[in-house]
Protein backbone atom coordinates (compact mmCIF):
# COMPACT_ATOMS: atom_id res chain seq x y z
CA UNK A 1 0.00 0.00 0.00
CA UNK A 2 1.16 3.48 -0.99
CA UNK A 3 2.46 6.03 1.58
CA UNK A 4 -0.71 8.32 0.29
CA UNK A 5 -3.31 5.57 1.15
CA UNK A 6 -1.35 4.75 4.33
CA UNK A 7 -1.85 8.86 5.47
CA UNK A 8 -5.44 8.88 4.20
CA UNK A 9 -6.00 5.49 6.38
CA UNK A 10 -4.27 7.33 9.53
CA UNK A 11 -6.33 10.31 8.83
CA UNK A 12 -9.93 8.70 8.50
CA UNK A 13 -8.93 6.95 11.84
CA UNK A 14 -9.05 10.50 13.40
CA UNK A 15 -11.85 11.54 11.78
CA UNK A 16 -10.31 14.07 9.25
CA UNK A 17 -10.39 12.07 6.06
CA UNK A 18 -10.57 14.48 3.02
CA UNK A 19 -11.58 12.44 0.60
CA UNK A 20 -10.39 13.51 -3.51
CA UNK A 21 -13.75 13.96 -5.90
CA UNK A 22 -12.91 14.60 -9.28
CA UNK A 23 -15.77 15.88 -11.45
CA UNK A 24 -16.54 15.42 -14.84
CA UNK A 25 -19.10 18.05 -16.12
CA UNK A 26 -20.05 19.33 -19.00
CA UNK A 27 -18.72 22.85 -20.64
CA UNK A 28 -22.35 24.14 -21.28
CA UNK A 29 -24.52 23.28 -17.82
CA UNK A 30 -22.58 21.81 -15.17
CA UNK A 31 -19.48 24.35 -15.73
CA UNK A 32 -21.36 27.60 -15.71
CA UNK A 33 -23.86 26.28 -12.92
CA UNK A 34 -20.21 25.81 -10.88
CA UNK A 35 -19.37 28.94 -12.46
CA UNK A 36 -22.89 30.14 -11.04
CA UNK A 37 -21.94 29.09 -7.66
CA UNK A 38 -18.57 30.57 -7.28
CA UNK A 39 -20.08 34.06 -9.01
CA UNK A 40 -22.99 33.85 -6.41
CA UNK A 41 -20.45 33.52 -3.37
CA UNK A 42 -22.29 30.07 -2.17
CA UNK A 43 -20.13 28.51 0.03
CA UNK A 44 -19.36 24.20 -0.44
CA UNK A 45 -16.72 21.43 0.57
CA UNK A 46 -13.10 22.25 -1.26
CA UNK A 47 -12.56 18.10 -2.00
CA UNK A 48 -13.79 18.23 -5.70
CA UNK A 49 -11.62 18.85 -8.36
CA UNK A 50 -13.54 20.22 -11.72
CA UNK A 51 -12.31 18.82 -14.97
CA UNK A 52 -14.38 20.38 -18.10
CA UNK A 53 -15.15 18.74 -21.10
CA UNK A 54 -17.35 20.16 -23.65
CA UNK A 55 -20.11 17.60 -23.11
CA UNK A 56 -21.31 14.29 -20.94
CA UNK A 57 -21.14 12.42 -24.39
CA UNK A 58 -17.34 12.93 -24.61
CA UNK A 59 -16.94 11.53 -21.47
CA UNK A 60 -15.16 8.24 -21.68
CA UNK A 61 -15.81 5.76 -19.25
CA UNK A 62 -11.82 5.26 -19.12
CA UNK A 63 -11.55 8.92 -17.31
CA UNK A 64 -13.69 6.95 -15.12
CA UNK A 65 -10.97 4.27 -14.16
CA UNK A 66 -8.26 6.75 -14.89
CA UNK A 67 -9.31 9.08 -11.68
CA UNK A 68 -10.03 5.79 -9.43
CA UNK A 69 -6.67 4.41 -10.64
CA UNK A 70 -4.76 7.63 -9.87
CA UNK A 71 -6.33 7.81 -6.32
CA UNK A 72 -9.67 9.88 -6.10
CA UNK A 73 -11.85 8.90 -3.76
CA UNK A 74 -14.87 9.63 -5.88
CA UNK A 75 -16.01 10.64 -8.87
CA UNK A 76 -19.12 12.68 -10.17
CA UNK A 77 -20.08 12.97 -13.32
CA UNK A 78 -22.65 15.95 -14.15
CA UNK A 79 -24.27 18.11 -17.74
CA UNK A 80 -27.25 19.07 -18.58
CA UNK A 81 -30.52 17.81 -17.98
CA UNK A 82 -32.35 15.84 -20.89
CA UNK A 83 -33.69 17.79 -23.50
CA UNK A 84 -30.81 20.70 -22.78
CA UNK A 85 -27.85 19.05 -24.17
CA UNK A 86 -26.29 22.26 -26.49
CA UNK A 87 -25.55 19.31 -29.07
CA UNK A 88 -28.54 17.64 -29.13
CA UNK A 89 -28.58 14.54 -27.61
CA UNK A 90 -24.86 14.07 -26.32
CA UNK A 91 -26.34 13.71 -23.01
CA UNK A 92 -28.88 10.88 -23.72
CA UNK A 93 -26.21 8.85 -25.31
CA UNK A 94 -23.98 9.39 -21.80
CA UNK A 95 -26.70 8.56 -19.89
CA UNK A 96 -27.28 4.78 -21.55
CA UNK A 97 -23.43 4.59 -21.10
CA UNK A 98 -23.10 5.62 -17.87
CA UNK A 99 -26.27 3.07 -16.75
CA UNK A 100 -24.33 0.41 -18.47
CA UNK A 101 -21.02 1.61 -16.78
CA UNK A 102 -22.54 1.43 -13.25
CA UNK A 103 -23.88 -1.65 -13.35
CA UNK A 104 -20.35 -3.14 -14.70
CA UNK A 105 -18.89 -1.48 -11.34
CA UNK A 106 -21.56 -2.84 -9.18
CA UNK A 107 -21.15 -6.01 -10.54
CA UNK A 108 -16.93 -5.99 -10.04
CA UNK A 109 -17.35 -4.71 -6.61
CA UNK A 110 -17.15 -0.98 -6.66
CA UNK A 111 -19.43 0.91 -3.84
CA UNK A 112 -21.94 2.71 -5.75
CA UNK A 113 -21.70 5.57 -3.40
CA UNK A 114 -18.17 6.48 -5.06
CA UNK A 115 -19.53 6.76 -8.26
CA UNK A 116 -22.48 9.42 -9.17
CA UNK A 117 -24.27 11.24 -11.33
CA UNK A 118 -26.26 14.32 -11.55
CA UNK A 119 -28.01 16.63 -13.62
CA UNK A 120 -27.03 20.66 -12.64
CA UNK A 121 -28.06 23.08 -15.28
CA UNK A 122 -26.30 26.56 -15.58
CA UNK A 123 -29.02 27.99 -13.44
CA UNK A 124 -28.49 25.39 -10.74
CA UNK A 125 -25.84 26.80 -8.67
CA UNK A 126 -27.65 25.96 -5.57
CA UNK A 127 -27.69 22.40 -6.52
CA UNK A 128 -24.44 21.80 -7.40
CA UNK A 129 -23.17 23.08 -4.21
CA UNK A 130 -25.69 20.43 -2.70
CA UNK A 131 -24.61 17.71 -5.01
CA UNK A 132 -21.15 18.33 -4.13
CA UNK A 133 -21.98 18.30 -0.37
CA UNK A 134 -23.85 15.11 -0.68
CA UNK A 135 -20.60 13.19 -2.47
CA UNK A 136 -17.99 14.36 -0.62
CA UNK A 137 -20.33 12.92 2.11
CA UNK A 138 -21.29 9.93 1.50
CA UNK A 139 -17.45 9.30 0.08
CA UNK A 140 -16.49 10.47 3.57
CA UNK A 141 -18.46 7.78 5.46
CA UNK A 142 -16.92 5.00 3.08
CA UNK A 143 -13.57 5.71 3.70
CA UNK A 144 -10.66 6.04 1.19
CA UNK A 145 -10.69 3.67 -1.69
CA UNK A 146 -8.65 0.83 -0.78
CA UNK A 147 -9.98 -0.97 -3.40
CA UNK A 148 -8.51 0.56 -6.64
CA UNK A 149 -5.63 2.15 -4.75
CA UNK A 150 -4.70 -1.22 -3.05
CA UNK A 151 -4.35 -2.80 -6.77
CA UNK A 152 -0.61 -3.82 -7.43
CA UNK A 153 0.67 -1.77 -10.45
CA UNK A 154 4.29 -0.83 -11.99
CA UNK B 1 -24.89 -34.13 -42.33
CA UNK B 2 -20.91 -33.41 -43.54
CA UNK B 3 -21.32 -35.26 -46.99
CA UNK B 4 -24.83 -31.94 -47.18
CA UNK B 5 -22.18 -29.71 -46.13
CA UNK B 6 -19.28 -31.02 -48.21
CA UNK B 7 -21.75 -31.01 -51.08
CA UNK B 8 -22.67 -27.76 -50.98
CA UNK B 9 -19.35 -26.50 -50.42
CA UNK B 10 -18.27 -27.88 -53.70
CA UNK B 11 -21.21 -26.49 -55.34
CA UNK B 12 -20.01 -22.57 -54.19
CA UNK B 13 -16.66 -23.40 -54.99
CA UNK B 14 -17.38 -24.66 -58.82
CA UNK B 15 -19.85 -22.34 -59.34
CA UNK B 16 -17.38 -19.42 -58.38
CA UNK B 17 -20.53 -17.84 -56.02
CA UNK B 18 -17.59 -17.75 -53.37
CA UNK B 19 -13.72 -17.97 -53.58
CA UNK B 20 -13.01 -19.44 -50.34
CA UNK B 21 -15.31 -21.95 -47.83
CA UNK B 22 -14.43 -21.16 -43.99
CA UNK B 23 -15.23 -24.19 -42.40
CA UNK B 24 -13.75 -27.10 -39.80
CA UNK B 25 -11.17 -29.60 -40.47
CA UNK B 26 -9.21 -32.54 -38.88
CA UNK B 27 -7.48 -31.36 -35.86
CA UNK B 28 -4.51 -32.53 -34.24
CA UNK B 29 -6.28 -35.13 -31.61
CA UNK B 30 -9.45 -36.97 -32.97
CA UNK B 31 -11.52 -34.81 -31.02
CA UNK B 32 -10.31 -31.87 -31.98
CA UNK B 33 -11.15 -29.24 -34.81
CA UNK B 34 -8.99 -26.48 -36.44
CA UNK B 35 -10.93 -23.60 -38.53
CA UNK B 36 -9.67 -24.46 -42.29
CA UNK B 37 -9.86 -22.17 -45.42
CA UNK B 38 -11.07 -24.59 -48.58
CA UNK B 39 -10.56 -22.54 -51.95
CA UNK B 40 -10.19 -25.20 -54.81
CA UNK B 41 -13.46 -27.90 -54.49
CA UNK B 42 -11.20 -30.84 -54.80
CA UNK B 43 -10.19 -30.17 -51.27
CA UNK B 44 -14.26 -30.35 -49.70
CA UNK B 45 -13.38 -33.87 -48.08
CA UNK B 46 -11.03 -31.91 -45.79
CA UNK B 47 -14.02 -30.61 -44.17
CA UNK B 48 -15.52 -32.08 -40.79
CA UNK B 49 -18.49 -31.24 -38.91
CA UNK B 50 -18.81 -33.41 -34.89
CA UNK B 51 -19.48 -32.83 -31.91
CA UNK B 52 -16.36 -30.29 -30.91
CA UNK B 53 -16.56 -27.61 -33.77
CA UNK B 54 -15.73 -25.07 -31.02
CA UNK B 55 -14.56 -22.32 -32.73
CA UNK B 56 -16.87 -19.18 -33.65
CA UNK B 57 -15.14 -18.93 -37.44
CA UNK B 58 -17.40 -15.21 -37.45
CA UNK B 59 -13.35 -13.83 -36.83
CA UNK B 60 -12.45 -14.70 -39.65
CA UNK B 61 -14.52 -12.67 -41.96
CA UNK B 62 -12.57 -9.54 -41.32
CA UNK B 63 -9.67 -10.92 -41.20
CA UNK B 64 -6.58 -9.29 -42.40
CA UNK B 65 -5.15 -12.57 -44.57
CA UNK B 66 -8.61 -13.63 -45.83
CA UNK B 67 -8.91 -9.94 -47.38
CA UNK B 68 -7.65 -11.16 -50.90
CA UNK B 69 -11.08 -13.41 -50.83
CA UNK B 70 -13.54 -11.28 -51.79
CA UNK B 71 -16.70 -13.43 -51.35
CA UNK B 72 -16.45 -15.85 -48.18
CA UNK B 73 -18.73 -18.77 -47.51
CA UNK B 74 -18.46 -19.82 -43.57
CA UNK B 75 -19.99 -22.88 -42.43
CA UNK B 76 -21.47 -21.64 -38.99
CA UNK B 77 -23.19 -23.39 -35.82
CA UNK B 78 -26.82 -20.87 -34.71
CA UNK B 79 -25.02 -19.30 -32.08
CA UNK B 80 -21.78 -17.97 -34.19
CA UNK B 81 -24.34 -16.91 -36.62
CA UNK B 82 -25.07 -13.68 -34.21
CA UNK B 83 -21.37 -12.82 -34.67
CA UNK B 84 -22.32 -12.09 -38.06
CA UNK B 85 -25.69 -10.66 -37.59
CA UNK B 86 -23.46 -8.40 -35.33
CA UNK B 87 -21.14 -7.53 -38.36
CA UNK B 88 -23.56 -6.56 -40.70
CA UNK B 89 -25.35 -4.33 -38.18
CA UNK B 90 -21.88 -2.25 -37.76
CA UNK B 91 -21.33 -2.34 -41.44
CA UNK B 92 -18.05 -4.20 -41.16
CA UNK B 93 -19.17 -6.69 -44.14
CA UNK B 94 -21.11 -6.76 -47.16
CA UNK B 95 -24.40 -9.20 -47.09
CA UNK B 96 -23.47 -10.11 -50.48
CA UNK B 97 -19.84 -10.94 -49.40
CA UNK B 98 -20.63 -13.59 -47.44
CA UNK B 99 -22.74 -17.03 -47.97
CA UNK B 100 -23.45 -18.58 -44.19
CA UNK B 101 -24.44 -21.75 -43.97
CA UNK B 102 -26.33 -22.56 -40.99
CA UNK B 103 -25.95 -25.92 -39.83
CA UNK B 104 -28.12 -27.20 -36.97
CA UNK B 105 -26.51 -27.92 -33.36
CA UNK B 106 -27.19 -30.46 -30.86
CA UNK B 107 -24.73 -28.68 -28.28
CA UNK B 108 -20.70 -29.19 -28.56
CA UNK B 109 -18.52 -30.32 -26.16
CA UNK B 110 -15.91 -29.25 -24.31
CA UNK B 111 -12.46 -31.46 -26.04
CA UNK B 112 -10.71 -32.25 -22.47
CA UNK B 113 -13.84 -33.09 -20.01
CA UNK B 114 -16.01 -34.28 -23.35
CA UNK B 115 -18.61 -32.67 -21.69
CA UNK B 116 -21.21 -30.13 -23.02
CA UNK B 117 -20.39 -26.99 -22.99
CA UNK B 118 -21.82 -24.74 -20.28
CA UNK B 119 -23.14 -22.32 -22.75
CA UNK B 120 -25.28 -24.99 -25.12
CA UNK B 121 -26.74 -26.07 -21.75
CA UNK B 122 -28.81 -23.16 -21.87
CA UNK B 123 -28.96 -22.90 -25.40
CA UNK B 124 -32.38 -20.67 -26.76
CA UNK B 125 -31.61 -21.67 -30.38
CA UNK B 126 -30.01 -24.68 -31.86
CA UNK B 127 -31.54 -23.91 -35.50
CA UNK B 128 -30.34 -21.50 -37.65
CA UNK B 129 -32.18 -18.77 -38.02
CA UNK B 130 -30.52 -16.04 -40.29
CA UNK B 131 -28.51 -18.06 -43.14
CA UNK B 132 -28.52 -18.62 -47.02
CA UNK B 133 -28.26 -22.10 -46.66
CA UNK B 134 -29.53 -24.38 -43.85
CA UNK B 135 -28.65 -27.63 -42.99
CA UNK B 136 -30.25 -30.40 -40.48
CA UNK B 137 -32.87 -29.85 -37.97
CA UNK B 138 -32.08 -30.63 -34.36
CA UNK B 139 -34.83 -31.39 -32.19
CA UNK B 140 -33.34 -30.44 -29.05
CA UNK B 141 -35.85 -27.77 -27.37
CA UNK B 142 -34.51 -23.82 -26.85
CA UNK B 143 -34.89 -22.60 -23.93
CA UNK B 144 -35.76 -19.28 -23.33
CA UNK B 145 -33.41 -16.47 -23.12
CA UNK B 146 -33.51 -15.63 -19.44
CA UNK B 147 -32.00 -18.99 -18.78
CA UNK B 148 -28.51 -18.19 -19.91
CA UNK B 149 -28.57 -15.48 -17.29
CA UNK B 150 -29.32 -18.13 -13.79
CA UNK B 151 -25.14 -18.14 -13.18
CA UNK B 152 -24.96 -14.42 -12.68
CA UNK B 153 -27.42 -14.68 -9.82
CA UNK B 154 -24.97 -16.22 -7.16
CA UNK B 155 -22.04 -12.91 -8.21
CA UNK B 156 -25.08 -10.75 -7.75
CA UNK B 157 -25.92 -12.16 -4.37
CA UNK B 158 -22.94 -11.38 -3.01
CA UNK B 159 -21.28 -8.35 -1.23
CA UNK B 160 -19.70 -5.71 -3.09
CA UNK B 161 -16.76 -6.68 -1.01
CA UNK B 162 -16.73 -10.09 -1.99
CA UNK B 163 -17.34 -9.57 -5.84
CA UNK B 164 -14.40 -7.62 -5.91
CA UNK B 165 -12.01 -9.78 -3.82
CA UNK B 166 -13.38 -12.77 -6.60
CA UNK B 167 -12.85 -10.40 -9.76
CA UNK B 168 -9.30 -9.09 -8.56
CA UNK B 169 -7.89 -12.70 -7.85
CA UNK B 170 -9.27 -13.94 -10.96
CA UNK B 171 -7.90 -11.04 -13.07
CA UNK B 172 -4.83 -11.25 -11.18
CA UNK B 173 -3.88 -14.44 -13.17
CA UNK B 174 -4.38 -12.48 -16.78
CA UNK B 175 -1.09 -12.71 -18.79
CA UNK B 176 -2.42 -10.05 -20.92
CA UNK B 177 -2.29 -12.28 -23.95
CA UNK B 178 -4.95 -10.96 -25.91
CA UNK B 179 -5.73 -14.21 -26.61
CA UNK B 180 -9.85 -12.54 -25.79
CA UNK B 181 -9.13 -10.32 -28.21
CA UNK B 182 -7.93 -11.96 -30.64
CA UNK B 183 -10.46 -15.01 -31.21
CA UNK B 184 -13.58 -12.30 -30.13
CA UNK B 185 -15.30 -11.67 -33.70
CA UNK B 186 -16.40 -8.29 -32.62
CA UNK B 187 -13.26 -7.08 -31.21
CA UNK B 188 -12.01 -6.32 -34.47
CA UNK B 189 -10.67 -2.98 -34.26
CA UNK B 190 -7.50 -2.40 -36.44
CA UNK B 191 -6.07 -0.11 -33.44
CA UNK B 192 -6.99 -1.35 -30.04
CA UNK B 193 -7.09 1.09 -27.14
CA UNK B 194 -4.50 -0.90 -25.45
CA UNK B 195 -2.04 -0.52 -27.72
CA UNK B 196 -2.30 3.47 -27.68
CA UNK B 197 0.52 4.87 -25.63
CA UNK B 198 -0.18 8.53 -25.88
CA UNK B 199 -1.87 9.31 -23.62
CA UNK B 200 -1.87 5.62 -22.37
CA UNK B 201 -5.48 4.23 -20.89
CA UNK B 202 -4.23 1.51 -19.66
CA UNK B 203 -1.16 -0.04 -18.61
CA UNK B 204 0.52 -2.47 -20.44
CA UNK B 205 2.11 -4.90 -17.86
CA UNK B 206 0.67 -7.74 -16.43
CA UNK B 207 -0.12 -5.74 -12.76
CA UNK B 208 -3.51 -6.18 -11.31
CA UNK B 209 -4.10 -2.52 -12.13
CA UNK B 210 -3.98 -2.35 -15.52
CA UNK B 211 -5.34 -6.63 -16.13
CA UNK B 212 -8.91 -4.82 -13.90
CA UNK B 213 -8.37 -2.06 -16.46
CA UNK B 214 -8.20 -4.00 -19.50
CA UNK B 215 -11.32 -6.07 -18.35
CA UNK B 216 -13.70 -3.19 -17.84
CA UNK B 217 -12.57 -1.62 -21.09
CA UNK B 218 -13.03 -4.66 -23.17
CA UNK B 219 -16.69 -5.66 -20.89
CA UNK B 220 -17.76 -1.68 -21.83
CA UNK B 221 -16.83 -2.16 -25.54
CA UNK B 222 -18.93 -5.64 -25.52
CA UNK B 223 -21.72 -3.81 -23.60
CA UNK B 224 -25.20 -4.71 -26.32
CA UNK B 225 -22.94 -6.26 -28.51
CA UNK B 226 -21.52 -9.59 -27.06
CA UNK B 227 -23.29 -12.44 -28.23
CA UNK B 228 -22.09 -14.87 -26.22
CA UNK B 229 -20.21 -17.54 -28.15
CA UNK B 230 -18.09 -17.71 -25.33
CA UNK B 231 -14.52 -18.11 -27.19
CA UNK B 232 -12.40 -15.37 -24.73
CA UNK B 233 -13.59 -17.27 -21.75
CA UNK B 234 -12.30 -21.27 -23.82
CA UNK B 235 -8.89 -19.80 -24.86
CA UNK B 236 -8.69 -18.01 -21.68
CA UNK B 237 -5.01 -19.56 -20.00
CA UNK B 238 -5.80 -17.61 -17.09
CA UNK B 239 -9.10 -19.18 -16.69
CA UNK B 240 -10.59 -15.42 -16.38
CA UNK B 241 -14.56 -15.96 -16.34
CA UNK B 242 -15.01 -13.34 -18.91
CA UNK B 243 -18.27 -14.50 -19.55
CA UNK B 244 -19.99 -13.49 -16.71
CA UNK B 245 -19.08 -10.05 -17.01
CA UNK B 246 -20.53 -9.84 -20.72
CA UNK B 247 -23.25 -11.95 -19.84
CA UNK B 248 -23.95 -9.17 -16.80
CA UNK B 249 -24.22 -6.14 -19.33
CA UNK B 250 -26.35 -8.82 -21.93
CA UNK B 251 -29.02 -9.04 -19.54
CA UNK B 252 -28.80 -5.62 -18.31
CA UNK B 253 -29.00 -4.52 -21.98
CA UNK B 254 -31.78 -6.85 -22.51
CA UNK B 255 -33.95 -5.61 -19.56
CA UNK B 256 -33.32 -2.01 -19.53
CA UNK B 257 -33.13 -1.38 -23.24
CA UNK B 258 -35.10 -4.73 -24.68
CA UNK B 259 -32.49 -5.55 -27.01
CA UNK B 260 -31.23 -8.68 -27.66
CA UNK B 261 -27.67 -8.69 -29.87
CA UNK B 262 -27.53 -10.73 -33.15
CA UNK B 263 -30.93 -11.08 -33.40
CA UNK B 264 -31.74 -8.22 -36.84
CA UNK B 265 -29.19 -6.76 -38.87
CA UNK B 266 -30.88 -3.89 -39.37
CA UNK B 267 -32.12 -2.96 -35.56
CA UNK B 268 -30.10 -0.20 -34.47
CA UNK B 269 -27.43 -0.92 -31.79
CA UNK B 270 -28.15 -0.21 -27.61
CA UNK B 271 -25.32 1.96 -26.92
CA UNK B 272 -25.44 3.82 -30.11
CA UNK B 273 -29.11 5.12 -29.84
CA UNK B 274 -31.35 6.09 -27.06
CA UNK B 275 -34.88 6.88 -26.24
CA UNK B 276 -35.75 9.74 -24.15
CA UNK B 277 -37.60 7.71 -21.39
CA UNK B 278 -34.62 5.51 -20.99
CA UNK B 279 -34.35 4.80 -17.55
CA UNK B 280 -32.26 7.51 -14.84
CA UNK B 281 -33.03 6.36 -11.60
CA UNK B 282 -29.47 6.73 -10.77
CA UNK B 283 -29.22 10.46 -11.89
CA UNK B 284 -30.00 12.57 -9.70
Amino acid sequence: MSTQTEAKEAATNKGTFEPKIIAFVCNWCTYAGADLAGTSRMKYLPNVRIIKLPCTGRIDTHFIIKAFEEGADGVLVSGCHPGDCHYTSGNYHARRRFAMFRELMDFLGLEMDRLQFSWVSAAEGAKWTQVVDDVIKKVQKLGPNKKFAGLKHD
Amino acid sequence: MIDIIRQKAKELLESKKVDVVIGYGKGTLPNRTTPIFITDPKDVDKLEWNEYCLNDLAVYLRHPSLKKYAKKAIIMKPCDVKAVVDLLQENQIDRENVFIIGVACDGMKDFESGESLAKCLVCSGHNPSFCDEKIGESKVPDLPILAEFADIEKYEQMTPDERWDFWKKAFSHCIRCYGCRAVCPLCYCDRCIVEKTIPQWISSSAHEQGNLSWGIFRAMHMAGRCIGCGECERVCPAGIPLTLLYKKLKKEVLEQYCYEPGKDPDAEAPMCHFTKNDSEDFIR
